[in-house]
């Protein structure tokens, strides 16, 4: 209980931090690993998938990739590995604004008893896979403007079509205009019809289950991807372990390895967003761990489960 | 399932003297026991409360008397309590280490008969309520799947009887979700029973109330760890847990943890953490085994160090992971500030089958041994519940959901298909205190747990304890032989 409630607390000042920064001064910049929406007036950092697919199709169709434009971009990759190695996929655990919309509504169906939806592992795991797809989206879309195969209004196509934070994230700074269809040409039209399709259907389905989106987030397929230089990382020692199935079920992604893996002390997989919560659940002394260069920052005991001390190592 | 209501009717003749020489021989047991405890120079007036629940040999009326519900009386773990006080029942483990009472059905069953069921087949014998009350019985090892049948030969039952099938294979999702539906079907016999229906709200304040009972055996079990908890006290506890009202059971705990903590408890959970940050970073894989643990003496003293955590661990080349712990934050969970521990004792972990009142001959065997017992896996003491259950989903259904689980996939029970965790539970405890054997406690006719033995011996040899098999039953013939060796063990600890 008390590591999440610190882990909200923190959430929180992030959400504050991410958007509303920008009206204190405060940016975290252009390479922001989570949803810091620059569609969110205001914001205090900008999310790294629009970068990411700005790049591509400006890179390509001003033909700069060699010039300066593709120089800018590489700094911006770097910028954004080296804010992943800084807090890994804490990023979404402890930062992301839309993460933390989404602990929200969870926190609300739980207060009012709606059960949860169960999706079975196995699914959920291949289902799981469409974040890199859509990760591809993000760089093929682009490209394909560039072609000539997609409409020139569909140059951030992820941004502009199936990210739902692009609606949602704006209402918290007043705006609703992304609430509505742009009547302008055909490609606005199917643009702003599929972003409150997808909209209205994972606001549905974060009712129903925690952290829905985040299984098909790109941003988490790019941050797994960079997990052989991540510092950060959930840690197991399976020797501890009575498997009682916790971890698991308390798991907003219902991470299966965490509970199931007997061998290996690496339990960090694509779908975990390194949240803590399994960590906080589980009741055996250093089972389960949350490390940062193989030094622990926080460990599961019986003590923190059960309240009865503060996290520490 | 529900026998002949014969049971109720007082026997007569020969019969009637042989229950009346037993039911005397039981209270004497008891009595001989609760005098042995009282006596001791470790017997905090805290410990009052416990004893005088055992003192008035309390039956399931006088229980239900206390807790102001009716009782239900349950066979092992896996039957979720919770459920049985959302439902306005009190639920009342059924054990008993008298030798009386696995004496007095032992003619009439298999000699090579677990003495645990026995007793309790004698308890039913000698006490006619036990028959009346609805029963819930999980069907663990062979001797519980066959209990009904072995009581049919004794009168059988008169009140409901619910089996309740528990899945062997723990880590099939199918198997979770049959023992789901025979979670809600226990429901329905709790219901059927003449309780109230399941409601989330009652379910929500039985879950809370038993978190409050686990973070106090939680407290208590850290004091353990620390030396400060006699085996035989934890134990009489644990067997109270049953006895009386959760909450005042809990309030009883939460006084005695106090107790110790005044009277020079030394604090919580820093013991040995630098050593089990080390494991925490290396983990099995490593070495393809067993978390890379040092083999032997001497073997990784310094594991904390490794990890930064220098003067936290272990490393005075002692077995892996069993140095004097007290590391920062010694103490915190003893909510106060506490002095730089001293030297803990050396001390053996208990495993095996599980150790019932008035039978504490091995605890007061061990204690007279040298040993210090700082912890143990038994259903009957740090196993008697499931230590935590954690609720995310708090609908009526993710509420059973999370109780199902956690009685059913935490349990490290033997009956299951595999025991590849059960010794979980002996390396944290070694993380923790300064463990240095492992004794195994079977008694006779016990399958499950004595096949168990042989992994567990491998396993925990392997990281360097000492393991230690005793058979035994419930008579006392054996304490000579049990004594010598424990006794013999001992020095094999390098105490
Ligand atoms: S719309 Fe979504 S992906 Fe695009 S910048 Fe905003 S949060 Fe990031
Ligand atoms: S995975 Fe979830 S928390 Fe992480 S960036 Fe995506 S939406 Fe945010
Ligand atoms: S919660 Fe801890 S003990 Fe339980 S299965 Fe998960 S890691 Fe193992
Ligand atoms: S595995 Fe643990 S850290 Fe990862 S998402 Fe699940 S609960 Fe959070
Ligand atoms: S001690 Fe063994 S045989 Fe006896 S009831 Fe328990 S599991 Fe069954």
């Amino acid at each position: 209980m008390l590591l999440k409630g610190y882990r909200l607390a923190i959430q929180h000042v992030m959400f504050i931090v991410l958007m509303y920064g920008g009206r204190f001064g405060v940016n975290l910049g252009p390479a922001v690993p989570c949803f810091a929406c620059p569609y969110v007036t205001g914001c205090g950092g900008y999310c790294y998938l629009m970068g990411l697919q700005g790049y591509i199709g400006f890179g390509i169709s001003l033909g700069h990739f060699w010039g300066f434009e593709g120089l800018r971009a590489l700094g911006y990759l770097l910028l954004f590995a080296g804010l992943v190695m800084l807090l890994g996929k804490a990023w979404c655990g402890f930062a992301c604004p839309f993460g933390l919309i989404s602990d929200w509504i969870t926190l609300a169906r739980r207060r009012l008893g709606i059960p949860e939806a169960k999706i079975p592992p196995a699914a959920l795991r291949r289902l799981g896979a469409v974040k890199y797809a859509l990760l591809g989206f993000c760089a093929a879309g682009p490209i394909l403007v560039n072609l000539g195969v997609l409409h020139r209004d569909f140059y951030i196509p992820f941004c502009q079509m199936l990210c739902p934070g692009k609606p949602l994230l704006p209402l918290f700074a007043g705006e609703t205009r992304h609430f509505a269809l742009d009547l302008t040409n055909a490609a606005t039209l199917v643009i702003t019809a599929s972003s409150l399709a997808v909209t209205g259907a994972c606001l549905a389905a974060m009712i129903a289950r925690p952290r829905f989106f985040c299984t098909f987030c790109p941003m988490l397929a790019l941050i797994h991807l960079l997990k052989p230089i991540t510092p950060l990382a959930l840690r197991k020692n399976p020797a501890l372990c009575h498997g009682c199935g916790t971890c698991q079920r308390v798991c907003g992604m219902d991470v299966e390895r965490v509970c199931t893996e007997k061998a290996s002390a690496d339990v960090q997989t694509g779908d975990c967003v390194n949240c803590g919560d399994c960590v906080a659940g589980c009741a055996a002394d250093g089972a389960l761990s949350l490390q940062f260069a193989g030094r622990t920052v926080v460990s599961s005991s019986a003590g923190l489960a059960l309240g009865l001390r503060k996290p520490r190592p | 399932m529900s026998g002949a209501a014969t049971a109720g009717a007082a026997p007569a003749g020969r019969e009637g003297r042989v229950f009346a020489r037993a039911a005397e021989r039981r209270r004497g047991e008891r009595k001989a026991e609760l005098d042995r405890l009282a006596a001791r120079e470790d017997c905090l007036p805290e410990l009052q409360y416990f004893l005088s629940l055992y003192a008035e040999d309390p039956t399931l009326e006088s229980i239900g008397g206390r807790t102001g519900l009716r009782p239900a009386a349950i066979l092992c773990l896996q039957a979720p309590v919770e459920l049985f006080w959302a439902q306005g029942f009190s639920p009342v483990k059924i054990y008993s280490g008298a030798y009386a009472s696995a004496n007095l059905t032992s003619p009439r069953l298999p000699a090579l008969m677990c003495p645990c069921v026995k007793a309790i087949l004698g308890e039913m014998e000698l006490d006619p309520g036990l028959a009346l009350a609805p029963w819930a019985i999980p069907l663990t090892c062979d001797w519980l799947v066959k209990f009904g049948e072995a009581r049919g030969l004794f009168g059988g039952f008169s009140g409901p009887v619910h089996l309740v099938e528990v899945p062997r294979v723990k880590e099939d999702p199918r198997a979770r979700a049959r023992w789901l539906s025979e979670i809600r079907s226990l429901s329905g016999f709790l219901k059927d029973a003449g309780g109230r229906p399941l409601k989330r709200a009652d379910l929500l304040a039985a879950v809370r109330r038993m978190e409050e009972a686990r973070r106090a055996l939680a407290s208590l079990t850290l004091l353990r760890r620390e030396g400060l908890v006699p085996a035989v006290w934890y134990s009489l506890i644990t067997g109270a847990f049953f006895l009386d009202a959760p909450g005042r059971w809990t309030g009883g705990v939460d006084g005695y943890v106090s107790a110790l903590r005044r009277s020079g408890g030394k604090g919580g959970e820093g013991a040995a953490r630098g050593r089990r940050r080390a494991d925490a970073a290396e983990g099995p894989g490593r070495d393809g085994a067993e978390g890379g643990r040092g083999q032997g003496a001497g073997g990784d003293g310094g594991a904390g160090a490794r990890e930064g955590g220098a003067g936290e661990g272990s490393g005075r080349g002692l077995p892996a992971g069993m140095g004097p712990g007290g590391g920062p934050g010694a103490g915190e969970a003893a909510g106060g500030a506490v002095p730089p521990e001293a030297p803990r004792p050396d001390g053996v972990y208990l495993t095996g089958a599980p150790v019932y009142f008035p039978n504490f001959k091995v605890l007061h065997l061990m204690e007279e041994a040298g040993l210090k017992c700082l912890g143990d896996d038994l259903c009957s003491s740090e196993r008697l519940f499931p230590r935590h259950v954690e609720v995310s989903d708090s609908s009526a259904e993710g509420l059973l959901a999370a109780l199902a689980e956690a009685y059913h996939r935490g349990c490290l029970c033997p009956v299951f298909s595999e025991s590849e965790r059960r010794a979980a539970l002996i390396r944290e405890a070694a993380d923790q205190a300064p463990v240095r054997g492992v004794v195994f406690h079977l008694l006779k006719g016990c399958h499950p747990y004595e096949l168990d033995s042989f992994a567990l011996e491998g396993k925990v040899t392997g990281w360097g304890l000492k393991f230690l098999k005793i058979e035994t039953d419930y008579s006392t013939e054996d304490t000579r032989n049990l004594l010598t060796r424990l006794e013999a063990f001992r020095p094999t600890l390098g105490v």
